[in-house]
């Protein structure tokens, strides 16, 4: 075996002198995850950086209005919803309130200005990326019937998810009045059909309508979002993994893939340039020489992967969660991209067959199992179809260890992913030892 | 029994309709005697060396190498054998002292014994100065160095070497075939495989010709020149009268043989230097000019074309 073990650390050495080979390797996942992980935003590390929004909201009265967003505003809403509705509050009130609830700090911050060209200015400045312009006379317009009414969302062209967040949570506002207006006129033909005829009398039902139906939907959460999580059974099963994780573990998997293959087509190489053969006049085995360069490929993949996995950890901040869930994840990674690749090498006869076969078979592997997307599940038919494939498997796993999952969450996955090494493993070396018998 | 016996080997290619590289081949190699196949590209001599290494399974008949049989046991065949391959096998991407020590625990050697037969060897290879230097940068004479080098880390009783002389400088393989001769003085049995002529010649002490698989020739190079004869062949051009001067050159005393060839004529005679002033007298008395004249003795070319009706570069 010490053989074996000099013949893998040769070519572990061989792989780590080829800077072409370590810019795949090593490189490459980590740009591309940064590149990845910059499409959703934010230029510090991976976070989603808060979008900036300013509102001018013209309806509220100067003195009532709130004062600069984020915590003064969202320090008390439910006094604001009190004072939108029961005193006299006005739409625009509302709306800034629901801007600077506690749930959208992390993702918007909230300015006021005075003018609808103060808000509209700084979008064209690039200082914020939406502008929100409640008209003046909204609420009263509202009251009276004698308007619909409108706010205009002003927003930077380029900026897609912060626009689209204080989008949502206008409409949601907007809901809310216009369900107010048909309650309270629902009470006024309740009470005309009850026989109250004055005006006097019928003003106040249909305003209190108008308020219980405000409280009951101030009562609910002002901006709910849509997460998925698995299912884990660690305590701190909210824990938010952010973006670096999931982007990185993706492109990880895949670029192993790649790398493994790479020192697999060695096999192919030092056939072809005739130092396989003479290892072969050397008095070892076959068996031992076949199962150094196997090991030569296991090894790189796991070396690769431990230090993408410090350089995330370094770079982005990343927790990758618990050591022995970490540890047998990377193992069997490293064990299925090494499977995969002798198996893919044993089926082609040269380097140049070998290194089109793999790099399509991997990629498709890549696009099937979700690796450009992070650790996500999508849900529907492609959550199916990825489990299709190791790397889907894996993604799984690591979405579950990057949440705080136990080896036990992972021990399923694990498993099929093991099976898919061994599987592969065993029929690369069948194919390649009886070529060479 | 010899140190190498090779008894009626045979190796077809893809049977029972493939390529015969090798036919019905016996020879035998003494201790410490330098032998070479000598034959042109495609003469089955790769072939013959990759079965006697155990790199490919004969289909038909025995060999063995210091007493143990290629297919019987290997493992002690390959552990007194050492073989340079004829293209460089060897990892430019590491340095000359990395890739002699990755080959020396091939052959099972470990720690202060390896280091120092490492020494040895780029010593020998006089590489001592550049053991630090990846492959990568050196010349094609001194990678080829290394590569006969990587065969000598464990000692090796005998050492194969397959036309280890291709391609590179005449300085380069004039230092290759001395350290050949070293070896050899220092007990190393040796199997050289070659398409030059002058080095079989010059290492040999016994030669085989091979072609299309099979061995037309053996002996020392005095005993092959002999079974053509040892006739020198003395090619002359004339400015006219070609055939008329064959017909009076035939009758020159120590001349046995003369025809036209390539619009020259081409006399066998039994010592030239008796027959070619002879050859000129003639000319002179007949008023034949003669424009051109080559002398070549008795060689193993000579051997070859006798014996196959080919050159042996063709």
């Amino acid at each position: 075996m010490r053989k074996a073990l000099d013949i893998a650390l040769k070519d572990v050495k061989r792989t780590f002198r080829d800077l072409p080979a370590l810019a795949t390797m090593l490189a490459a996942p980590l740009v591309i995850a940064v590149v990845l992980g910059s499409a959703f935003g934010g230029d510090k590390g991976f976070s989603i950086a808060p979008t900036k929004v300013v509102v001018a909201d013209l309806d509220t009265p100067a003195t009532a209005a709130a004062p600069d967003s984020g915590a003064a505003a969202a320090a008390a809403p439910t006094q604001a919803t009190e004072d939108s509705t029961a005193n006299g509050g006005s739409v625009g009130s509302a709306v800034v309130q629901a801007l600077t609830s506690e749930g959208l700090q992390a993702l918007l911050v909230v300015k006021q200005v005075d003018t609808q060209k103060q808000a509209t200015d700084q979008v064209d400045a690039g200082e914020a990326a939406v502008a929100v312009i409640v008209p003046a006379g909204l609420t009263a317009g509202l009251q009276s019937g004698d308007t619909a009414g409108e706010i205009t969302l002003y927003r930077d062209p380029t900026k897609t998810i912060g626009p689209g967040i204080v989008n949502a949570v206008v409409q949601r506002v907007i809901a809310r009045v216009n369900g107010a207006a048909a309650a309270g006129g629902a009470a006024a033909q309740l009470a005309v059909a009850d026989g109250v005829t004055k005006p006097a009398d019928i003003g106040p039902l249909a305003s209190q309508a108008a308020q219980s139906y405000l409280q009951q939907a101030q009562a609910r959460p002002a901006m709910a979002v849509d997460a998925r999580e698995p299912k884990v059974s660690a305590a701190d099963k909210t824990k938010d993994v952010g973006v670096a994780g999931p982007v990185l573990v993706g492109m990880m998997i895949f670029f192993m893939f790649l790398a493994a293959s790479n020192v697999a087509r060695s096999i192919l190489d030092e056939d072809a340039n005739g130092t396989l053969p003479r290892l072969f006049t050397t008095p070892t085995p076959r068996g031992v020489i076949l199962a150094g360069k196997f090991t030569s490929v296991f090894l790189t993949v796991l070396i690769q992967a431990v230090v993408l996995m410090v350089a995330g950890k370094f770079l982005f901040h990343i927790d990758w969660g618990g050591l022995a869930p970490i540890t047998v994840l990377t193992l069997v990674g490293a064990g299925v991209a090494a499977g995969f690749a002798v198996f893919l090498m044993s089926l082609a006869r040269t380097p140049g067959q070998a290194g089109a076969i793999s790099s399509g078979v991997f990629l498709v592997m890549a696009l099937a199992g979700g690796n450009f997307i992070g650790t996500a599940n999508p849900g529907g038919i492609f959550g199916t179809v990825r489990l299709i494939t190791p790397n889907g498997w894996l993604l799984k796993a690591w979405d579950t260890t990057l949440r705080g999952g136990s080896l036990g969450d992972v021990a399923l996955p694990v498993v099929v992913v093991a099976g898919f090494a061994l599987l592969t493993f065993l029929i690369g070396v069948a194919v390649f030892r009886r070529r060479f018998a | 029994m010899r140190f190498v016996e090779v008894r009626r080997l045979h190796k077809q290619f893809d049977p029972p309709k493939g390529t015969v590289a090798v036919d019905d081949l016996s020879f035998g190699i003494e201790q410490g005697e330098i032998y070479s196949l000598l034959g042109p590209n495609g003469a089955g001599k790769t072939t013959t060396i990759s079965i006697l290494s155990c790199l490919l399974r004969p289909t038909g008949g025995e060999a063995t190498v210091a007493g143990a049989s290629i297919t019987g046991d290997p493992a002690a065949v390959k552990r007194a054998l050492g073989v340079v391959p004829q293209e460089l096998a060897l990892y430019p991407d590491l340095t000359a002292r990395e890739n002699l020590a990755f080959w020396g625990k091939m052959y099972g050697l470990r720690g202060q014994q390896l280091d120092t037969r490492v020494d040895e060897v780029l010593a020998l290879i006089d590489l001592s100065d550049r053991q630090k230097d990846r492959l990568e940068s050196f010349s094609g004479g001194m990678k080829r160095r290394v590569n006969i080098g990587a065969a000598l880390l464990h000692k090796p009783r005998v050492l194969f070497l397959d036309e280890p002389t291709v391609g590179i400088d005449p300085q380069s393989r004039r230092a290759i075939l001395d350290g050949i001769k070293d070896l050899n003085r220092a007990g190393t049995t040796i199997l050289y495989t070659t398409h030059y002529m002058e080095e079989a010649q010059e290492l040999s002490n016994r030669i085989a010709i091979m072609d299309h698989g099979k061995m037309i020739a053996e002996g020392t190079h005095e005993e092959l020149v002999r079974s053509v004869g040892e006739e020198a062949t003395v090619t002359l051009s004339v400015d006219r009268d070609l055939d008329r001067s064959l017909a009076i050159w035939c009758s020159v005393e120590g001349v046995t043989s003369a025809e036209a060839q390539d619009d020259r004529a081409r006399l066998l005679v039994g010592d030239a230097n008796a027959v070619v002033p002879r050859l000129f007298e003639t000319a002179n008395r007949e008023g034949i000019r003669i424009t051109g004249v080559n002398v070549a003795e008795p060689n193993l070319e000579t051997v070859f074309l006798a014996l196959t009706g080919r050159a042996l570069r063709d």
